[in-house]
Formats: structure tokens, C-alpha cells, sequence
């Protein structure tokens, strides 16, 4: 078979076996490109994807149900893996477990219900979409873009320049050791995270905690904002960076700089506008009731 | 360090402040500037009533991006056999009561907001109906969050109808409500694309 033409293993694994629930245990293996995509979809179990040295996918799959379906097709460029499902039910909580071996600088696109989404040593860009499963992954250079409805995720940087989002609605994420820019957006859950040389963040939260810690690059803009959640920002030193931050009833605090004061006499509302060092970075932080606070340390 | 005490008959002793006394006590310019002073107000009230103009822009942008986006999904994939029927009445008996989220009249979302919302909440509601029951639940419960914190912000623009920040807030609330849709719409794509 000619790899470099449209090669298609479009194999449909329909294995029904004899006995009713009995395991299906399937492989299935495909010469790619080194950069080629990988999208792949599960409804309940786990996915685990492995970056090795070959131009090569492999897949290894365990589906409980023997009424699950795989799908597997591949090209030169494209691997798409999907566990199908023919009429979901809840009571049926059998679980696909699949398990890839990809090219380093493979491209992830990954979308899950209910199962748990693992990925090590993958360097290429990833997607992924989760409602309730659990996300561990790596960043390297390439973007990394995470969306969980409840699931926790946590993204490991190994200090290389990727640009990293998160959106998440109830979970708690963890990212660290990244580098220069984050984007990050929660409705309830928690978001920690550490970027280094931050070129620009942008936070955003209904009523989830953020707890931020950054090393501002020079001209880094940094903008956060929370309804009833709590902001924290922890710079590291020394800060050269102008402040611009309001709340409308959550108190501000910051361990450098001047005090917070009332907006006006009468009214509700703080704010704390001053310039640290040279003044180089832009922050901007903003509150309905949500605390604030600002530290070097 | 000499001190000049201002008592009336002071200024005639002092000379500078008999210089002082005789100026005109004020000055008209030389033409009458608040006619250009009251226009130029008024282009700035039609033009800004409030700091919303930039995020309304945004809002309408990502509304129409979300929109637009679930609208060609919506008619580019394929139909799943388990098509409401059955399905959706057996999940709907069990599923936590979902109401979209409600903006107080203190908060300048205009009809094309809700309008386009509401599009978006036709697909949502099938999709939601088909996830499992703890991630409804867990829908529900933010979707809550979500409308206390309209609900909070609503209050305080009654406060501060003006305030920039709050508007940029309440867009963002909406954004969100808006992404909690379509994380559940599309994520439901895996489980309607069955055999």
C-alpha cells in the first residue's frame, strides 16, 4: 500500500463477539507523517496517548461492551480514531479504553465524554475537549488548548514557549512551567497556574478562584477579571509593571505599592492605580465582589 | 520672611498690591467658546453613552461567531438514530430543572442578544438532555452561578449604571453563559454521531 497516496485502513471493526458483553481487544497500526493528525474520540473509559520515535501510529483498544464500535482510519497525514456507540445508555457504563502511540510532533485533537484523556511527550499542537473526564498532558511549544466542562486538568510546561489555554466550567486545572502566554476562562472550579517570561495573560472568572503566579517580560500585558471569584497575582521580583485595578465591593489588597482607596465618598467601589519600577507591563485587574490581591512574593 | 497683612487700607501702602488691585477683576475671551464646548459634548453622549461600545463589539463578534458555527454543524452532521423520542423523555424525567439564565433590567443586553441566545438554546437543550446525569448536574449548577452573578451584577448597575467595568463583567457573564452552551453542544457531537 502506497503511503503516500491516500492510504485508507478505513476499517470498521464491527466485532460483535459470540457472548454478550465478552471484551473486544483490537489493534491497529498505520505509517503516518511525523507531523500528522491524530483526532481521536471516546464516550467512557480512558484515552492514553504516547509520543515515540517512529513515524507510526499505533493503537491499542479494549472496549467492555461488545456492542461498542471502532473506528479507525488512517492516512499519510490524518489518523482518526473514534469509539462509536450505538445507542447510548446510561446504565451501561462499559468503558473503551484506548491506548496510541504517536510521532513526537503529532498533532492531538481529542474529544471525551466520560473518559479520562492522558498525553505524554507529544510536542505538536493538542486539543482537548473533555465534559467530565480527567486531562493530564505536556506543553512544549506548540499551542495547547484545553475545554472541560467538570473534568480537572492538569498541563505540565517543560519551560517551552507554547501559547496554553483553558476554558473550564467546574474544574479545578493546574498548569505550570509554561512560558509566555496563557489564556484561561472558569465559570465555577479553581485555575492555578505559573508562567514564566509572561508576555500576556488573560484570566477570566464567574465565581472560581485563580491563583496566578508570573514573571512579567518586559511590555507583558496581563488583564484579569471576576465576578464573585477571588484573584490572586503573585509577581515575581522585581515588579516593573503599572497597576490598574477595581472592585466594586471586594477588597483589594496588594503587599507593595499604595493602599487601595473608595472611588468616591459615597458610592461603592475601590481601586489602586500605581506605577512599580519602570512601569513597563500592563496589569489590569477588575471585580464585582471578588477579592484581589497583588504580591511579589 | 515678610509677611503683607490684608487689611483694606494695606493694598495702599504696598505697592505690588496696588499694581494687584488694579487689574480687571476678570478677563472675557475673545470670542464665546461654549457653543463648540456644548456640540462637541453632545457628539460625545450620541456617540458613547457608555464605555460599552468596544465589548458590545467583541460580544456580537464571538455571538456570531458561536452562532454561526453550531448553525453549520448543526446542518453538516450526520443524523443519529436516537433522535428525541424516547430518549430525550426518559433523560428529561430525571434531569435537574435547567431555566437560561435571566438579566435584570438593569443590564443593556438588547433583544439580539437574547434572540441568538435563545437559537443556541434549542440544540443545547436537546444536547444536554443526552449527557450523563451527574455532568447535567453539574451544568445546572453552573448555569446557577452564572445567574447569581447576573443577578449581583444587575444589583450593583443599579448603583453604578455608568460603570464601565460592570458592563465589561456583564458581557463577560453573558460570554460565558453563551460557551457553557456550545462546550455542551459540542461535546454531545460525539455521542449523537452514532451508527
Amino acid at each position: 500500500m502506497n503511503n503516500r497516496m491516500l492510504l485508507v485502513a478505513a476499517t470498521s471493526l464491527l466485532a460483535f463477539a459470540p457472548q454478550a458483553q465478552a471484551a473486544q481487544n483490537l489493534s491497529k497500526r498505520a505509517t503516518v507523517a511525523a507531523d500528522a493528525s491524530v483526532e481521536v474520540s471516546n464516550i467512557e473509559g480512558r484515552v492514553s496517548v504516547t509520543a515515540w520515535d517512529r513515524n507510526e501510529v499505533e493503537l491499542t483498544a479494549m472496549l467492555e461492551s461488545d456492542k461498542d464500535t471502532l473506528e479507525f482510519e488512517a492516512t499519510e497525514q490524518q489518523v482518526r480514531v473514534k469509539v462509536i456507540r450505538p445507542k447510548h445508555d446510561f446504565r451501561d457504563s462499559s468503558d473503551a479504553i484506548l491506548t496510541l502511540k504517536v510521532p513526537q510532533r503529532a498533532r492531538i485533537s481529542a474529544q471525551t465524554v466520560s473518559a479520562d484523556v492522558t498525553v505524554a511527550g507529544v510536542k505538536g499542537e493538542q486539543r482537548i475537549n473533555t465534559v467530565s473526564g480527567e486531562v493530564h498532558t505536556q506543553a512544549y511549544d506548540e499551542p495547547v488548548s484545553l475545554r472541560t466542562v467538570s473534568g480537572d486538568g492538569t498541563i505540565s510546561g517543560t519551560g517551552g514557549k507554547s501559547a496554553v489555554s483553558v476554558t473550564s466550567v467546574s474544574g479545578s486545572t493546574d498548569v505550570s512551567g509554561i512560558r509566555g502566554g496563557f489564556d484561561g476562562q472558569l465559570v465555577s472550579g479553581s485555575l492555578k497556574i505559573d508562567v514564566a517570561a509572561a508576555e500576556r495573560l488573560s484570566l477570566k472568572t464567574i465565581s472560581g478562584d485563580i491563583d496566578a503566579r508570573a514573571e512579567l517580560a518586559p511590555a507583558a500585558r496581563v488583564e484579569m477579571e471576576s465576578v464573585s471569584g477571588t484573584i490572586g497575582l503573585r509577581i515575581k521580583a522585581p515588579v516593573d509593571a503599572e497597576f490598574d485595578i477595581e472592585s466594586f465591593s471586594g477588597e483589594i489588597e496588594s503587599c507593595f505599592g499604595p493602599k487601595a482607596r473608595d472611588k468616591n465618598a459615597y458610592g461603592p467601589g475601590s481601586e489602586l492605580q500605581f506605577k512599580q519600577g519602570g512601569g513597563s507591563a500592563r496589569v489590569r485587574i477588575q471585580s464585582m465582589s471578588g477579592d484581589i490581591s497583588v504580591c511579589d512574593h | 520672611m515678610k509677611t503683607i497683612p490684608f487689611e483694606r487700607g494695606s493694598r495702599d501702602k504696598d505697592p505690588l498690591l496696588a499694581q494687584a488691585s488694579r487689574l480687571p477683576q476678570d478677563v472675557a475671551p475673545p470670542r464665546d467658546l461654549w457653543p463648540a464646548i456644548a456640540a462637541r459634548l453632545s457628539d460625545q453622549a450620541r456617540t458613547t453613552p457608555r464605555r460599552f461600545t468596544w465589548p458590545m463589539a467583541l460580544a456580537a463578534g464571538f455571538l456570531v461567531a458561536s452562532v454561526s458555527a453550531l448553525l453549520t454543524w448543526g446542518l453538516m452532521r450526520e443524523p443519529g438514530p436516537v433522535s428525541g423520542g424516547t430518549m430525550l423523555a426518559g433523560a428529561a424525567a430525571s434531569q435537574p430543572m435547567f431555566v437560561p439564565v435571566r438579566y435584570g433590567p438593569n443590564s443593556a443586553l438588547g433583544e439580539s442578544h437574547l434572540k441568538a441566545r435563545d437559537e443556541l438554546l434549542v440544540q443545547f437543550r436537546q444536547r444536554l438532555d443526552e449527557l450523563p446525569p451527574e455532568t447535567r448536574e453539574t451544568v445546572v449548577k453552573n448555569l446557577a452561578i452564572i445567574q447569581r452573578a447576573a443577578s449581583e451584577i444587575d444589583a450593583a448597575l443599579a448603583q453604578d449604571p455608568a460603570s464601565g467595568m460592570l458592563n465589561e463583567l456583564l458581557l463577560s457573564t453573558y460570554q460565558e453563559e453563551l460557551q457553557l452552551y456550545s462546550k455542551v453542544v459540542t461535546a454531545g457531537d460525539a455521542l449523537m454521531r452514532r451508527s
